[in-house]
């Protein structure tokens, strides 16, 4: 049988990192097929280049044994493949049949809009699959789990026979995940095939036929899933034995360095994003948050540094309330910030890297009344961060952004450490950087909890949660379920804390 | 980027706000504020006559601001609708000095020179930023002044009165080249139809085609769009020839209906005043009739200002920029109390 998509040889580099290197992909029709792999291991690139987003180096696609040469989305979409990417690609003050019908291909179909007919086609279609979504409803109203039903309704609606989701879930509660999959195994009966992109071994195992793992921008193997286990997926992911706990230090934890009592934050459309969240982080320790995505964690990390209003609640840092201290106090009172997005909040992309390592804190290096910087104390300071935290290229005058993603985090880190901080604040440290890089950001966090440092770490990952943290606090909906020592944590517990279980309710619990 | 979107009575309240603060400036100067508000209203609606120069200043202004609107909803800063004017009158003053023609086979000929002549210079602002890169706003500035040039270029050179080098403009055109008008008025009724066709075309392309959908979805996320399948590129492209299209037609009535010759100043300032217009309706083509005619009414009336009170006709100006400010201002307030209120319903 001719595999339904075949990806030959595919090769792609970006600057200096081989996003995929010679992979060989083959799909069959009708199969859920997974794509497994750690941020970084090249399996958007590689769906992007099927969807033709990026277009390949080298490399041949076929599709139901035809040669073809994909080159932007619209080639794609006429081959009948259509993608859901990790953010919703919706225009939110549209209705959902705009959105649906917007970008249909016009050949043959006429100029003129009839979304009456489209809504009702859409309704239709929705019930067949069983997406339940009101066609006339605008985007902005609709909930993340809808967002998604139309996301696919959208392919559906354009006859798309491959559906590409890049990690589905990672935005929806179990709950939600679980109803998604029972709409994939459908439309995978009726002949749809579908590639989905995820690191969650447990997906992998509940929703795929077969399973691709790729690392470090190779594909490593394909596997039945039925044939197949976890800790084989997780090896050859890795590439080694997963151990689950990095070696840490006995923890040494001292007095409470950051104190949240009872925190109110709205999100930006007036969303009440936190709702009463008290926490304490004492010196010498990482308190992890997890959390599915959205759940409040951004809206917390930006009420700690300021950067959002707080409506109800106190933040106290070493004995001083820092609750409404403008943000050019924060060094002073010992608190840093790691923020998740390293390009975009925590760099300046066109200044150079020396500028950014002293970014924050640029009056330390000025002469004259704070009037001119003093090039050589910056270039002193930048030299010793990137000596001490391995940057390369070691090119002080490069711009920022032009550095890999673990590059720029490891200046960015550099800058906040080096600053010598009670506290530290750190989101998703480290999202979208590759094993090498993960584990040197990893292991510098450790290294400061080990020097006394309290760390308060905000991540999605719960691997990552999991590996770091002496005492973990899971948040749903803007609430802290429970908080546990990471000695005694057990992964089931915390997934259904994340699915909105409270610690004092779960079945067990002494 | 949104314009403002606020009920009828949001913008009754800017008119007031607007003529206190102007009503301000006039009790500085000792100026009679309520004789200065009557002249505007006697100025410009006073007589029929009046009433239809009125009209006939809100076409070219509904024409160009009707062409923003297309650009606006694709998302772009589109500033170079003047020099589509100017293009549009160039073209169409072409085509009136060279074809010895009866009326009604030279007026045709003259609409469709001109939407041409928008669509060239459209075309030009398209390409430079589509293949070139260049941000429209300085495509579209940068050719602004390009067609200023040219104009000038052709009323004191090549189109110059016989044995006059002046900027007062060219020869004026043979009678079969003006747009017919009604015994005794200035107002060409053929002016003002083509100003509603025009808007009607935009409501049209914009609620009920295809081609509207996606330039309103490329208007609002254009990285999304571009993964639905749809060439952006050629979107835009076509937005901004359309556009410059819709603006030529501007300044064939420009040209046909009231100067009737190339004047420099052809494009009237229309394509910077539309963009207000624009910003005022909030891009909904339909607004921009009233609101292109009251500023009609700004600029008919308050050249009775300078005729009986002395005033200086710049002060019509002031009105409007007012009149803008003050619509910015009671939309933000609006935001602030409707957000104010989510936070209140949120906590209940």
């Amino acid at each position: 049988m001719v595999p339904y998509i075949e990806l030959r040889n595919i090769n792609k580099r970006f600057s200096d990192v081989n996003a995929n290197d010679h992979v060989d992909l083959s799909v069959n029709m009708g199969e859920i097929h997974a794509l497994l792999g750690e941020n970084g291991a090249g399996k958007s690139t590689l769906m992007n280049i099927l969807y033709g987003l990026d277009y390949k180096d080298e490399g041949e696609i076929f599709v139901q044994g035809q040669f073809s040469d994909i080159r932007t989305p619209s080639d794609a979409i006429a081959l009948g493949i259509g993608m859901i990417h990790q953010d919703f690609m919706l225009i939110p003050p549209f209705t959902v049949t705009e959105n649906v019908v917007v970008g249909l291909d016009e050949e043959g179909s006429s100029p003129l809009l009839d979304l009456d007919k489209a809504a009702r086609s859409i309704k239709a279609l929705s019930e067949q699959h069983g997406l339940d979504v009101d066609p006339h409803a605008r985007v902005e109203h609709l909930s993340v789990g809808e967002e998604q039903r139309v996301e696919i309704l959208k392919l559906l609606f354009r006859n798309a026979k491959l559906l590409i989701l890049d990690e589905p879930t990672a935005v929806l509660t179990p709950q939600e995940a679980e109803g998604l999959f029972e709409v994939l195994r459908s439309l995978a009966d009726n002949d749809h095939t579908i590639i989905f992109i995820t690191h969650k071994l447990h997906e992998v195992m509940n929703i795929s036929d077969r399973v691709t793992v790729m690392r470090d921008g190779k594909a490593i193997d394909t596997l039945k899933t039925e044939s197949t286990n976890p800790r084989e997926l997780a090896m050859k992911m890795v590439g080694r034995e997963v151990v689950f706990h990095i070696d840490k230090n006995l923890r040494k934890s001292g007095e409470c360095v950051l104190q949240i009592e009872n925190l109110h934050v709205d999100d930006d459309t007036g969303y009440h994003k936190v709702q009463g969240v008290s926490l304490d982080v004492h010196s010498g320790e990482i308190l992890g948050l997890a959390g599915v995505d959205g759940n409040g964690q951004s809206e917390l990390a930006q009420a700690l540094m300021n950067l959002r209003p707080i409506k109800e609640g106190n933040i106290i840092v070493n004995d001083v309330d820092v609750t409404n201290i403008s943000s050019s106090l924060h060094r002073s009172a010992g608190m840093a910030y790691v923020p998740a997005d390293r390009r975009k909040v925590g760099s300046v992309s066109e200044l150079s890297v020396a500028l950014n390592t002293i970014l924050g804190n640029i009056n330390h290096y000025t002469t004259a009344g704070n009037l001119i910087i003093q090039d050589l104390q910056v270039r002193e300071h930048a030299e010793e961060l990137v000596e001490r935290f391995d940057v390369r290229p070691r090119n002080l005058t490069l711009d920022a952004g032009k550095l890999s993603g673990g590059n720029l985090q490891k200046v960015v880190l550099g800058r906040e450490i080096m600053h010598e901080p009670s506290l530290l604040i750190v989101e998703q440290p480290s999202r979208g950087l590759d094993v090498g890089a993960t584990e040197y950001v990893r292991r510098q966090l450790l290294t400061e909890r080990d020097r006394g440092t309290a760390i308060f770490l905000i991540s999605a990952e719960l691997e990552e949660i999991l590996a770091l943290s002496d005492r973990i606090a899971i948040i749903y909906e803007g609430e802290i379920m429970g908080v546990i020592n990471s000695d005694e944590a057990v992964v089931e517990a915390i997934g259904l804390m994340m699915g909105g279980t409270r610690l004092e309710d779960l079945p067990g619990y002494r | 980027m949104k314009g403002f979107t606020g009920p009828i009575y949001s913008y009754l309240a800017a008119v007031l706000v607007s003529m206190v603060l102007v009503s301000l400036l006039l009790a500085l100067f000792r100026i009679p504020i309520f004789e200065t508000y009557t002249l505007l209203i006697t100025g410009s609606l006073g007589s029929m006559t009046k009433l239809g120069d009125t009209l006939m200043v809100s076409v070219p202004l509904i024409i160009a601001s009707a062409s923003l609107v297309i650009t606006f909803k694709a998302g772009l800063w589109n500033i170079g609708v003047e020099g589509q004017i100017i293009a549009g009158a160039v073209a169409a003053s072409f085509i009136a000095r060279e074809l010895q023609m009866p009326t009604q086979i030279l007026l045709p000929a003259m609409i469709g020179a001109g939407f041409l002549g928008g669509a060239f210079w459209g075309l030009l602002v398209g390409l430079l930023k589509i293949r070139g890169g260049v941000n429209e706003i300085f495509g579209g500035l940068g050719l602004d002044f390009v067609a200023t040039g040219l104009v000038v270029y052709l009323v004191i050179g090549p189109w110059s009165r016989k044995g006059i080098a002046s900027t007062s403009g060219t020869e004026p055109f043979h009678e079969n080249a003006w747009f017919p008008t009604v015994e005794g008025f200035r107002l060409s009724p053929l002016a003002v139809s083509v100003s509603l066709l025009v808007v009607l075309m935009v409501i049209f392309v914009f609620n009920r085609t295809q081609f509207g959908l996606k330039l309103r979805s490329i208007g609002l996320n254009p990285n999304s769009s571009y993964r639905f399948g749809i060439p952006t590129s050629r979107y835009i492209l076509t937005a901004l020839v359309l556009g410059g299209a819709v603006a030529g037609l501007a300044g064939v009535t420009q040209v046909a209906s009231i100067h009737h010759r190339l004047v420099p100043s052809i494009s009237g300032g229309y394509g910077f005043l539309g963009i207000l217009v624009v910003l005022l309706a909030g891009y909904r083509p339909f607004l921009v009739i009233p609101i292109a005619f009251f500023f009609s009414m700004i600029a008919i009336g308050s050249i009775q200002w300078q005729l009986r009170l002395g005033l200086h006709s710049s002060l019509g100006g002031v009105f409007q920029g007012t009149l803008v400010l003050s619509v910015v201002l009671i939309s933000a307030m609006r935001l602030l109390r409707q957000r104010r209120e989510k936070h209140v319903k949120t906590e209940e």
